[in-house]
């Protein structure tokens, strides 16, 4: 036993340890780092990407604008093999007011934390090629031009990029306005999310957007 | 003080350590594993292997989905991956630490700008903690390395005190070895080295054992909750205002013919005369042509000829894009038509070179009142859209229409009528005008609506 563990720590991979003065050399600036590239997103200065999904999940907007709108019923696979349905909508480049996140989640020890995010209070944030799951979704008002209602998902052509299989009932718009836009989103995969001041706000009573 | 608290920590995670020893079977093999961990950079490669699944994990997408979205959706594969791969190097491969820390670092960095903000700081904040500890980690001095044998050899009571994690960072390291070049000058000093590691090391690694397990431990948590699909509270009560529910609103019914499905024949669409009211793709010309005396088949584009066409259709010209066959069924407690074309029916194409006959009807000004959608999706499930609509200058298709009309200035209703588009022969080189035409209510197989302008007032949509 002795000999074999002698063995063993001769060997070409000697036993080591972390030397924490060396990790903080990369830690120090890489917190710095991460901390100037939230800064920046926070100031607009740098677009996001996101691509995010989660029941909790809860968007709102006071006004929401886009241009090359399309969309068409899908289903999500979920964690219980059951597909879950949804409205995947694309927009090819949009801008939205008053936009507020929301997500609820159930941590250990700490109980239900809610995490809010709000932006585009005073200056719209505009995104381009977003593509939404949207669970349930209502609007107050609004005005759609353009609109192709019944045409064949895997035909959609006005947003690039975004189609269905073949043989399903998809709809496109060329513009598309909406007012007071509240949706549980399921999956929002982004291409770039241009933010202006962002608000962020962790309640512990469960508060969240709508 | 913050040094006694530490100590006292550290202590008591040294006795918890011994204690679980103690505790847990297959010493022999738990001594082993040991061994293989504290010869590389174990905790680092986990952490940063940890933040890689959490940034491909975190969007939850269809594979396929990304793919289309493109570099957004790809970038948290790309960088998850990246994370994942340096971890595995750290495992397997620990002499090439330093050049895979620099690099999963900077990966770390950049998922903060390209994958939800570095999946929300987690994995972001998992990745450049092991990239650091992995750059921070070295092996220990020859001189170190003996005393280190030595003590395993002698007792297994000494090893059983560094149980809780030897592997430990010292946080309490006084000798400020930065640097590589350091290794020689401490050689000498590796007795109060080793006595560091047992005091302090145990107490920092259950401090940074503890932490990003936690952090794991939500995200375990969360991770299943989007399996106790939310059913969106109120919006079920929605679609049930839709259906008319006075007895009023179904007046006798007048079976006429309201079959769908079957093609009774006409002429094949005409040539085009402009774009449909959405402005968008111009339809093109049919090439087949009919054969007379043949009805149709539903899936056939060409028809009969008729004898005779006179005149180009009024309105704008036909949609010429690809319909769905799996259209919704649409209804409406009102329904109002401003300056109406009835053009009776045509034929709009499918994708696979099929054609369905319709209805076609064209509007300057729609409204309708509740107008409540229904449409299968593609896992069977339906798909409901409750909207008050006001619609400019559109293009109706509709296998059907069934509703009983408001004859002006009587203000009297029809019996409920139903026309299905198979009565009425295709292309018929007439069309009726009509200034105001209502119906109430009204149910329609509605396969295509093309439209300039939609106004809607309160939409809700849900499954």
């Amino acid at each position: 036993m002795a000999a074999r563990a002698r063995e063993l720590s001769t060997k070409s991979n000697p036993e080591g340890r972390t030397h924490w003065k060396r990790a903080a050399l990369m830690l120090v600036p890489g917190v710095a780092c991460v901390g100037a590239v939230v800064i920046a997103l926070a100031q607009g200065a740098m677009a996001a990407s996101f691509a995010v999904s989660g029941k909790n999940f809860k968007v709102s907007a006071d006004e929401i604008t886009g241009r090359g709108v399309s969309g068409f019923p899908s289903s999500l696979g979920s964690k219980d093999g059951k597909g879950h349905a949804v409205l995947l909508a694309g927009i090819e480049s949009g801008t939205a007011k008053g936009v507020c996140l929301s997500m609820k989640q159930r941590l250990p020890l700490v109980g239900e934390v809610s995490l809010i995010v709000r932006s585009g209070s005073h200056r719209p944030i505009s995104g381009e090629h977003l593509v939404v799951n949207a669970d349930a979704l209502t609007s107050g008002g609004g005005r759609v031009t353009g609109v192709q209602a019944g045409r064949d998902a895997s035909t959609l052509d006005a947003t690039p990029g975004v189609s269905g299989p073949q043989g399903l009932f998809g709809v496109q718009a060329r513009t598309a306005l909406a007012r007071d836009v509240r949706s549980t989103a399921w999956a929002s995969n982004g291409g770039s999310l241009t933010l202006d001041k962002v608000e962020i706000e962790l309640s512990h009573a469960g508060k969240e957007c709508y | 003080m913050i040094t006694f608290v530490l100590g006292f920590l550290a202590e008591l995670a040294k006795e918890t350590g011994s204690w679980l020893d103690r505790l847990l079977p297959a010493a022999r093999l738990r001594r082993s594993l040991r061994h293989w961990r504290r010869r590389r950079p174990f905790w680092a490669g986990l952490w940063t292997a940890a933040g890689g699944v959490e940034l491909i994990v975190l969007p939850l997408a269809p594979l396929p989905l990304m793919l289309k979205v493109g570099i957004g959706a790809m970038s948290a594969i790309g960088v998850g991956l990246v994370l994942i791969a340096g971890g595995l190097f750290f495992l397997f491969a620990p002499a090439q630490r330093m050049f895979i820390s620099v690099v999963t670092a900077i990966a770390s960095l950049v998922s903060l700008a390209t994958t939800n903000l570095g999946g929300f700081g987690i994995g972001c904040g998992l990745g450049l903690f092991g990239s650091s500890m992995a750059f921070g980690w070295l092996p220990h001095e020859q001189g170190d390395e003996g005393g280190d044998g030595l003590e395993e050899d002698a007792t297994d009571a000494g090893e059983r005190d560094e149980g809780a994690g030897g592997w430990g960072g010292g946080a309490g390291e006084r000798d400020g070895g930065a640097g590589a070049g350091a290794w020689g000058a401490r050689a000498g000093d590796a007795g109060t080295l080793e006595t560091e590691r047992a005091g302090a090391g145990p107490g920092t690694a259950v401090i940074a054992l503890t932490l990003p397990l936690a952090l794991a431990a939500a995200l375990v948590v969360a991770a299943p909750a989007p399996t106790a699909a939310a059913a969106p509270p109120g919006v079920t009560a929605g679609g049930a205002t839709a259906r008319p529910g006075d007895p009023r609103d179904t007046p006798a019914e007048v079976a006429l013919p309201c079959l769908t499905g079957v093609d009774t024949g006409g002429a094949d669409n005409p040539a085009p005369t402009g774009p449909p009211p959405s402005g968008q793709d111009r339809p093109t010309p049919p090439t087949k042509t009919a054969k007379p005396g043949t009805v149709g088949d539903p899936d056939d584009l060409t028809a009969l000829k008729p004898p005779l066409v006179i005149g180009d259709q009024p309105g704008p010209g036909r949609a010429g894009y690809p319909i769905s066959p799996y259209h919704p069924t649409v209804r409406a407690t009102r329904l109002t038509a401003t300056d109406a074309i009835i053009h009776g029916a045509t034929y709009l194409p499918t994708v696979g070179g099929g054609r369905m006959k319709v209805l076609w009807v064209h509007a300057a000004r729609i409204v309708a009142d509740d107008y409540h959608l229904e449409v299968k999706g593609p896992d069977g499930t339906t798909h409901r859209l409750d909207v008050q609509l006001d619609i400019r200058n559109v293009d109706v298709y509709a296998t059907y229409l069934k509703g009983s009309v408001e004859i002006p200035w009587l203000k009297v209703n029809t019996p409920q009528i139903c026309v299905g588009a198979d009565v009425i022969p295709a292309n018929l080189p007439l069309a009726v005008q009509l200034p105001e035409l209502t119906m109430e209510p009204v149910t329609a197989s509605q396969v295509l609506v093309d439209a300039a302008d939609v106004h809607y007032t309160v939409l809700r949509n849900s499954h």
